[in-house]
């Protein structure tokens, strides 16, 4: 069983998430044929479902995820199936499959992606390592980003489960988690390191080292999550080469205009990503509070983000009202913008019309990073049944259409989202 | 609840005279409310005893063996309409059931383990408890006998 899973794993290519129906037929067929040398209770079948439909008060063209001003069912619909399989006492292997409405690369609606294919070693009660595709740990919700029966609404706040950062939700690598206790705080610790190639709107990336440390510190209603992920990155974007071409071509005018054009490349660029987290139980209150801080190189195409929300939702009865209040910022580095001004007293704008259109174009295209979003939430989930809950929610975003994931920039920047999901788990 | 809690911390032996009838009378009601709760495991298990953390870490799935040894866990829980598992999570574990049933669902979803299994009386979890040596159950004080073995007690003497 191990050695298929890890030849499966290793088949999968890196750059693409997605596996064909055929492997998880073959790797569910695998699990089931592999019961007959273990009790049946040792392979473990679950799923999980959201069926979402939403709308934006807009009439433009402007969207929010695949949301636009009629009612649809795409962007937070999900369905999701898991095999666990006790392999022996202390290894354990566990593949989910997920098929989602919306995705950010674009392309895979609905396509089922391999989102967890890992081997688990259990080294003690408390100590375990594990080997394969796994979810980074960048946030509280990050290991059930899907299970929307998991948290109070219709999906995670925007603001700090931003889009920029879904090609590195995940990665294919090792970790090794632990617990203990610290007198009667109990602590959860883990590290991973590994990689990851990943789309985001038009531009490629690739996390060529991905390592991090996550602790949560548990008390009996109180949490704590602090997290740090550094990744070495490379980015690119078919979108910038007529600006770097443009540039490399004006490299004969002045040295400038090539530093200019190495300034759009990102390459093996350390960023870092901090999380910090807090969940606080009081009576049937609730509160959550996420806040996150992306922290990338000075020079080259680079950013700095930070994020927060405040969540707060009481439960009454089968009832969960909830508010929520989220904000965003991205601070595109300045390297670029400096450059193109410096080089303004080398070639003075009015001399090449071309040159000048150039820098125009370029100026506005890194304004465009520059952007901020606010987000305000009131929701309420109902627990219908022991496994089914349904959430409806309006959220009031003001925001630039980037955050959004869409690619029309728009003036107007706000938004009201009306959603309803129905949230499953089986 | 506040009422029942406070009784509830009040041993009731019925042998000591010269207690109030009030409570005594409240005692008798709390102590249906409350059964005693044993926790059970398979006589050939090595553990001997339990703390209430230990079990509240098992049952919260933050141990994947029993405590020094490399012996695998099979949680059995009961259904959530019967009265030993509110008073076992609620009292013991000490988590709202509403909390319980999302982390269960993102403990599975995170590929963390399996979900306890769930059987539907005292009967049957002695019974299954019994019959396997990895498993672990909650039942009914009264109801233990050479079949399992008791390794907690609940409420504590």
């Amino acid at each position: 069983m191990l050695s298929f899973f890890a030849a499966c794993l290793v088949k999968l290519p890196l750059r693409s998430c997605r596996i064909s129906l055929q492997t998880v037929y073959l790797l569910i067929v695998y699990a089931f044929g592999s019961t007959t040398l273990y009790a049946a209770n040792d392979v473990h079948f679950s799923g999980f479902a959201s069926i979402g439909a939403g709308k934006l008060d807009r009439k433009d063209d402007m969207r929010f995820m695949d949301y636009d001003s009629d009612w649809s069912f795409r962007s937070d619909t999900i369905l999701g199936v898991q095999a666990l399989v006790n392999v022996s006492q202390r290894w354990s292997a566990t593949a989910q499959v997920v098929s989602r409405g919306f995705t950010f690369d674009k392309k895979s609606d609905f396509e089922p992606t391999l989102e967890w294919l890992f081997a688990k070693y259990q080294w003690t009660p408390e100590t375990s390592t594990r080997i394969g595709r796994m979810r980074t740990p960048l946030y509280l919700y990050s290991d059930t980003l899907e299970i929307g029966y998991s948290y109070p609404w219709s999906r995670p706040p925007v603001d700090t489960y931003t889009f920029l950062l879904s090609a590195i939700s995940d990665f294919n690598g090792l970790d090794v988690s632990t617990s203990f206790d610290l007198g009667s705080t109990y602590v959860d610790f883990r590290a991973f390191a590994g990689a990851k190639k990943g789309k985001y709107l038009e531009f490629d990336l690739e996390f060529k080292k991905i390592i991090g440390t996550n602790f949560k510190f548990h008390w009996d209603n109180l949490s704590i999550r602090y997290g740090v992920t550094v990744a070495e990155t490379d980015a690119s974007s078919k979108s910038l080469e007529p600006l770097t071409e443009g540039y490399e071509f004006a490299s004969i005018l002045d040295p400038i205009f090539t530093e200019i054009a190495e300034a759009h490349i990102t390459e093996s660029a350390w960023f870092q990503y901090h999380g910090l987290g807090l969940q606080w139980d009081l009576d049937s209150w609730t509160l959550i509070a996420e806040q996150y801080l992306v922290n990338g190189p000075e020079e080259g195409f680079a950013n700095d983000a930070i994020g927060w929300y405040f969540s707060i939702s009481r439960q009454m009865g089968h009832f969960v009202p909830y508010a929520v209040v989220g904000y965003y910022k991205n601070y595109f580095n300045g390297q670029v913008k400096q450059l193109v001004q410096d080089s303004e007293s080398v070639v003075a704008p009015g001399i090449i019309p071309l040159l000048d259109t150039l820098r125009e174009v370029d100026l506005e295209v890194i304004d465009r990073y520059n952007e901020r979003g606010e987000s305000y939430t009131l929701g309420i989930r109902y627990d219908f049944h022991t496994n089914a809950d349904i959430k409806f929610e309006l959220q009031f975003l003001e925001s630039t259409a980037l955050l959004l994931g869409d690619e029309l920039d728009s003036p107007d920047e706000e938004t009201l989202v009306t959603s309803i999901v129905l949230d499953l788990v089986f | 609840m506040t009422i029942l809690k406070f009784f509830s911390t009040i041993k009731c032996n019925r042998n000591k005279v010269g207690v109030l009838a009030a409570i005594l009378s409240a005692c008798s009601y709390v102590s249906l409310a409350h059964a005693e709760l044993a926790v059970v495991v398979h006589p050939s298990n090595p553990v001997t005893t339990f703390s209430q953390r230990e079990i509240s870490k098992l049952y919260l799935g933050r141990l994947h063996l029993f405590p020094g040894t490399s012996q695998n866990i099979i949680l059995i829980d009961q259904q959530e309409s019967q009265p030993s598992y509110q008073e076992f999570y609620r009292d013991l574990v000490k988590i709202r059931f509403e909390k319980l049933k999302r982390y269960r669902a993102a403990y599975l979803f995170s590929g963390r383990g399996n979900l306890p299994i769930q059987l539907s009386s005292d009967e049957k979890v002695k019974e299954y408890v019994s019959r396997h040596k990895d498993a672990i159950g909650y039942i009914d004080a009264s109801l233990v006998d050479a079949s399992v073995k008791s390794i907690y007690q609940f409420p504590q003497e």
